[in-house]
């Protein structure tokens, strides 16, 4: 009504109804949508301007952002066809069952014609020949580029596939997208090249990519190309007219566009203007619901294309813009190559395992380096907080009501506090506290010190040679092996489902044999993958035994769970006082003679070497004693006591969702509380509790990239000096996501395989 | 029977005696005063050497009291346990009690030491302005050359305040349940305000200006409460929606009143009849502009908007995913997967580098607000995934009657699918909330003047305060795990609220 009195006029063109107070959201929102598109279509057709200009004198590129038409209209074009196909959603089909023709031609061949994945497969081979031609210049050729020639391939095939595809199976509107696409960017280019009548200037240019872009918007959500190919001439209606229609349109516009001066100076309020009017009228059509359900979801999909179009447009042209952008340094940042990687970094970074000389071994070097490190204290931290947080959760249950409260406590304080603050305190604490270094405070016993500890790290005695421990190890499974095959007796019943050769080797010999070889091969290769990775880790190269004895250790655990899972592994166990006395005196025995073989080439401990009074030359003699650096201690500290409280919290969880009855029963039984907890309780409990470590164990592999806090050397710490150093930050930060990436799927595939193995009984 | 107590007492915390001698009650209860008059000695001489080793300020004699009475406890404890051999009836009780006895006789000794007879806190007295507010408020406050700001945290205050009593209003508990603890709430801030050491500003105003928002959280919790015992239930549940919107109002009132746009400054400057030539910052109409904020607040904005941002961007990118157009879930899962790949500090790094150069030609804006965008967009992956579960968990029947009622698809998601996931997921989204809070401390690293990175390098700002390095850091610890532990008893509430605990069985030892 008020509206109606003060804009007199207006009444006369709109109907009375649509002059309500509700409508103004509407008006803002017309309003909102044309400024938006004009901006963004705005700074689009700049971009296209500033990379189409071809400023060559003397032969060089003046034009440091100059992309050719191809390229242009292979990006902007491809960005077009890949959302008109997934708008249009016709592709889905095309990776399931073939299409049956019964014209006589052989079934194989046209099932293999519309098979994708062929395809790609020939196609992206077919790229990778060049390199095959001879073994030294596949080893020399860097992954990256074998990737993306594959890449390249694959897409190729992709394409082609689609399109015979589309073609054989009728999905017309799909196959024009991809016709006018390769007409596009093939013959458009050699047009202009033919002759000079039909060369293009700058402002043809931004028409046919920002005007193309508009134009496809408008086909995908009139969505009659299907009914135009199959109706004839005389039944066009309205809608199949207006695509009809607005392709010539623009054909004629694109060579006449100077012609029109209206439309050249003011082309974006024109594009801008199409686009209102088609949203306008759309949103309007679609709700009214007017047709069926495939077709209003595939015409709001053209919708939210349509209006997202002019920022989808912006953002791709100023990525393409950044790649090759005039000014050095955001050009540098921008640039996606890693063969910075090979070259030597200026910055001395402090890695444990082994030492990288800066300069000298390439950042590939360093990266690894800060891989392990990482690695490292992630898998230390989610050793030592599962125990905690067992042993916390348990405590937080207990009729003991000091225990409880104290834990309850441990939990409450240490879930809320940050990480961050939670690592600072930490190191502020530490530092504190732990004596200065030139205060020598040493525990020694007869002359030699045994640990050393002061705030720049703790040094303490350990063995001379490592590998001697080792052995001991393997000593003590070679014990524990020889127990098991001692108590083994004839096994009732064996599932032989999985007895071919390669699941289960020894099936052929008899359980007895079959167990003892089982054994026996996981302590061969855990052997092996020891000592074929350790110059992976401690040195340069070594990847490829690495990789060896990985797959090694995999499928003899994989035969190792196979022989168990059927049921030949019957053991006895001997649970009387007389059994549990000899079992007390063989593990003693055997415990003494393992420390034996390891104490057997002595000790190492730490020496610490002054050359002169002042503290700050002081120095421990390399390869003497074990250091433990003060970060590495504050980010193990810190992040076992967070994530130990979460921890605690999920077991608690987990054991309070167990039905009363198991616990009644185990009590009942005799059994006493450890009993209980081991056989009983935390079996059952694990089912539920896996998922929400596996989440946990994923925050603690992406929490220790707070390690920059500690001044650890960790991966997080590595990309800031590298980026620091080098400024290339685009490829720095894929690769940093690609790793943690790769960590966080290495530890869900564990713990899926341990999920599966405790959840594969029905309960 | 104050014996049976004790000796029930003793059971639970040390478990039963192992001697049969003990069967007789004399002899037991006897056995037990023995150790307790032993712990009294041993405690009351470590009293008396406490109390000539630290002194008799009052900070010094409740360190010397707490340390005696766990001495006691100790002791007590360990005595009845060896006297009476508990270790041979029930072991597992027996060291987890003496254990747990002597780790919290040695947290109360460390802890109590630190913080009552070592530690200087006038550090964190001297700057509780500059940690609350940063840099150019701090200055604004206490010197001259530069208007008053705080008018404009103030109100946010006052409206905060009147938002969360009205929203306890509607809970209908019993007053008194929300009173008493809101009292002391306002008490101690009000202490803290008006503590004499080291005051670097006028107490009186900041003083006046709590109790009046106390007054003011008092009418509004009385108000809302009233309404909603005399009114139907739908009518509160109006109430709260109202509520809920005015919060989400307020985050963007509060963006709005500290650093508003240039024309309403100038409309500001044209009402109060500032030259034009004058320089507006220097004015009360200039706004404080994002890149100087500082303190609490930044961590307070950017958590809300991670909350905010985040629940809405979460929403679409979970119904995204859950779609079956390829157009709404590819993109959905892509940009999913890629944000919860990387740790937050890797998004909050490019933001501050790679972001300019995508969104800097067509908006100029601050790496506060930047932060704020990110903070939006990592805490609404988190909560699509979140979402994900709930939204899978709603019973399809609930979608069929949508349909055949006739709603659109928006209006089936928005009003029947949204609510009922939610519901079921509720607790799991304040846990996002409550991490996305503690994940603000991040900000330190690229140099955001936030309350952690103020504390931490409050030594280094005066002479006076070199060697206090860890007093601030501890304050810091506080307050942080202050909001998370009162975010987590709200989330526990409304827990119990909507009836999604399961009070199971199974207690195991």
């Amino acid at each position: 009504m008020y509206i109606k009195k003060l804009f007199p006029l207006l009444s006369i063109i709109v109907p009375e109804k649509y002059l309500k107070l509700s409508s103004i959201p509407y008006l803002i929102a017309i309003f909102a949508f044309y400024s938006y598109s004009n901006k963004f279509l705005t700074y689009s057709a700049d971009y296209v301007t500033d990379m189409s200009r071809d400023i060559t004198i003397g032969g060089v590129q003046q034009n440091i952002a100059f992309y050719s038409l191809e390229s242009l209209i292979l990006f902007v074009g491809g960005f077009l066809l890949i959302s008109y196909l997934l708008v249009q959603n016709e592709f889905n089909n095309l990776f399931s069952e073939p299409r049956k023709f019964n014209n006589g031609v052989s079934p194989i061949f046209t099932d293999l014609l519309q098979n994708m994945y062929v395809w790609i497969f020939i196609f992206g081979v077919y790229n990778l020949i060049p390199f095959l031609k001879s073994w030294e210049f596949f080893l020399d050729s860097s992954v990256l580029s074998i990737f993306s020639e594959l890449l390249k391939g694959s897409a190729l095939g992709l394409f082609c596939g689609l399109f015979i595809g589309f073609l054989l199976r009728g999905y017309y509107s799909s196959l024009f997208a991809m016709v006018m696409f390769l007409f596009s960017y093939r013959l458009f280019p050699l047009l202009s090249d033919f002759s000079p009548f039909f060369s293009l200037s700058s402002s043809q240019i931004s028409f046919f990519i920002i005007g193309g872009a508009v134009l496809t918007s408008f086909l995908l959500i009139q969505n009659n190309i299907k009914d135009l190919s199959i109706n004839k001439i005389s039944k066009v209606n309205t809608g199949e007219f207006a695509s009809v229609f607005s392709i010539l349109i623009f054909i004629i516009l694109l060579f006449n566009i100077s012609m029109v001066p209206i439309l050249s100076q003011n082309l974006i309020p024109f594009l801008s203007l199409i686009l209102l009017l088609n949203v306008c009228y759309w949103s309007w059509d679609l709700s009214q619901e007017r047709s069926k359900q495939s077709v209003q979801e595939q015409r709001s999909a053209a919708l939210v294309f349509m209006v997202s179009l002019p920022i989808l447009l912006y953002f791709l042209l100023r990525l393409l813009y950044l790649l090759n952008h005039p000014d050095t340094v955001m050009r540098n940042r921008w640039e996606l190559a890693y063969d910075f990687m090979s070259q030597g970094n200026t910055f001395k970074v402090n890695t444990w395992p082994f030492e990288v000389t800066p300069g000298a071994d390439s950042r590939w070097l360093f990266y690894k380096a800060a891989i392990i490190n990482s690695a490292r204290v992630t898998l230390l931290s989610i050793f030592l907080c599962t125990i905690l947080g067992i042993i916390v959760g348990v405590t937080r249950l207990s009729s003991n009501k000091l225990a409880s409260t104290l834990a309850t406590a441990y939990v409450e304080i240490f879930r809320n506090l940050p990480l961050a603050v939670l690592l600072f305190l930490i190191a502020t604490q530490m530092g504190h506290q732990f004596p200065l270094f030139s205060e020598e405070k040493a525990i020694s016993i007869f002359n030699k010190d045994i640990i050393y500890y002061s705030n720049q790290g703790i040094w303490f005695v350990t063995v001379a040679e490592h590998f001697r421990l080792f052995v001991g190890i393997i000593f003590l499974a070679f014990i524990k092996i020889i127990l098991r095959q001692m108590a083994r007796v004839e096994p009732r019943k064996v599932d032989d489902s999985k007895s071919s050769l390669i699941q289960r080797p020894f099936s052929h010999l008899g359980w007895r044999v079959e167990a003892l070889l089982s054994d026996i091969l996981v302590l061969i290769s855990i052997f092996a993958f020891v000592i074929l990775s350790y110059p992976f880790f401690t040195t340069a190269s070594g990847g490829l035994e690495c990789i060896i004895g990985l797959n090694f250790l995999l499928y003899s655990l994989l035969v190792f769970t196979n022989v168990d899972d059927s049921g030949v592994n019957e053991m006895v166990v001997d649970d009387s006082s007389e059994g549990l006395r000899k079992s007390f005196t063989i593990w003693t025995l055997s415990i003494a003679v393992a420390i034996g073989i390891a104490i057997s080439a002595g000790f190492s401990s730490p020496e610490l070497l002054k050359p002169s009074s002042s503290p700050g030359s002081w120095r421990f003699v390399a390869e003497k004693g074990f250091e433990i650096t003060p970060a590495f201690s504050a980010m193990i500290i810190g992040l076992t006591l967070f994530t130990a409280s979460v921890v605690a919290e999920i077991v608690r969880g987990s054991i309070q969702a167990l039905p009363r009855g198991q616990v009644e029963a185990s009590i009942s039984l005799g059994l006493n509380p450890f009993q209980r907890l081991r056989l009983v309780i935390l079996p059952q409990a694990l089912r539920s509790m896996i998922p929400l470590l596996n989440n946990q164990f994923m925050n603690v592999w992406k929490n220790s990239s707070l390690a920059i806090i500690v001044a650890y050397n960790d991966i997080f710490y590595q990309f800031l000096v590298m980026a620091n150093n080098v400024g290339k930050l685009i490829p720095l930060f894929l690769l940093l996501l690609v790793t943690y990436q790769f960590g966080s799927l290495m530890i869900s595939a564990v713990m899926n395989w341990f999920n599966a193995r405790v959840t594969s009984v029905k309960i | 029977m104050i014996q049976d107590k004790l000796l029930d007492f003793e059971h639970s915390v040390v478990g039963k005696p192992g001697l049969s001698l003990y069967k007789d009650p004399k002899f037991n209860i006897n056995s037990s005063y023995f150790s307790i008059v032993i712990a009294i000695i041993v405690s009351g001489v470590s009293f008396f050497d406490n109390l000539s080793a630290e002194g008799t300020s009052i900070k010094a004699l409740i360190f010397i009291i707490l340390v005696s009475l766990a001495t006691f406890l100790a002791f007590y404890l360990t005595i009845v346990s060896v006297v009476k051999l508990t270790f041979r009836k029930s072991p597992s009780t027996a060291i987890l009690g003496v254990l747990s006895s002597w780790i919290i006789y040695q947290v109360i000794k460390g802890f109590g030491h630190f913080a009552l007879i070592e530690a200087e806190w006038e550090v964190v007295w001297a700057n509780r302005v500059l940690v609350i507010v940063g840099q150019l408020m701090t200055e604004s406050l206490t010197q001259s050359y530069l208007p008053n700001q705080s008018w404009r945290l103030w109100s946010i205050l006052y409206l905060t305040f009147i938002i969360i009593s009205a929203a306890y209003g509607t809970t209908g508990d019993k007053p008194y349940k929300f009173l008493i603890p809101f009292t002391i709430f306002t008490s101690i801030l009000t202490y803290i305000a008006w503590n004499p050491t080291a005051v670097n500003y006028d107490t009186d105003e900041p003083v006046m200006k709590l109790i009046g928002a106390t007054v003011l959280s008092y009418i509004s919790f009385g108000l809302s409460h009233y309404y909603c015992s005399i009114n139907e239930e739908y009518i509160a549940n109006k109430l709260r929606s109202y509520l809920a919107l005015s919060s989400v109002f307020l985050f963007f009132f509060a963006i709005f009143i500290m650093n508003p746009p240039e024309s309403v400054q100038n409309l500001c400057a044209d009402i109060f009849g500032i030259s034009a030539s004058e320089n507006i910052q220097l004015t009360r109409c200039g706004g404080v502009e994002a890149s100087q904020w500082g303190g609490i607040f930044v961590n307070l904005i950017v958590a809300t908007a991670g909350c905010v941002l985040g629940f809405a961007v979460g929403v679409v990118l979970a119904f995204g995913r859950q779609s079956k157009l390829p157009f709404f879930k590819y993109p959905a899962v892509a940009l999913i997967e890629t944000v919860r790949s990387g740790p937050l500090i890797c998004w909050l790094y490019f933001a501050v580098f790679l972001l300019p150069d995508i969104i800097d030609p067509f908006m100029d804006i601050e790496d506060i607000i930047r932060m704020l965008l990110i903070f939006g967009l990592f805490g609404g992956c988190y909560i699509a995934e979140v979402l994900r579960g709930g939204l899978q968990a709603v019973d399809s029947g609930q979608k069929e009657a949508a349909l055949a009622l006739g709603l659109s698809p928006i209006q089936t998601k928005l009003q029947v699918e949204l609510p009922n996931a939610v519901r079921t997921t509720l607790p799991s989204i304040v846990s996002v909330f409550i991490g996305l809070w503690k994940d603000t401390t991040l900000l330190f690293i690229i140099n955001i003047l936030d309350f952690f990175k103020l504390a931490k390098d409050l030594p280094n700002t005066s002479p006076g305060y070199l060697g206090d390095f860890l007093e601030p850091l501890y304050v810091t610890a506080l307050v942080f795990w202050i909001f998370a532990f009162y975010l987590s008893r709200i989330s526990m509430r409304i827990e119990k609220g909507l009836g999604l605990t399961n009070e199971g069985g199974g207690e195991a030892a």
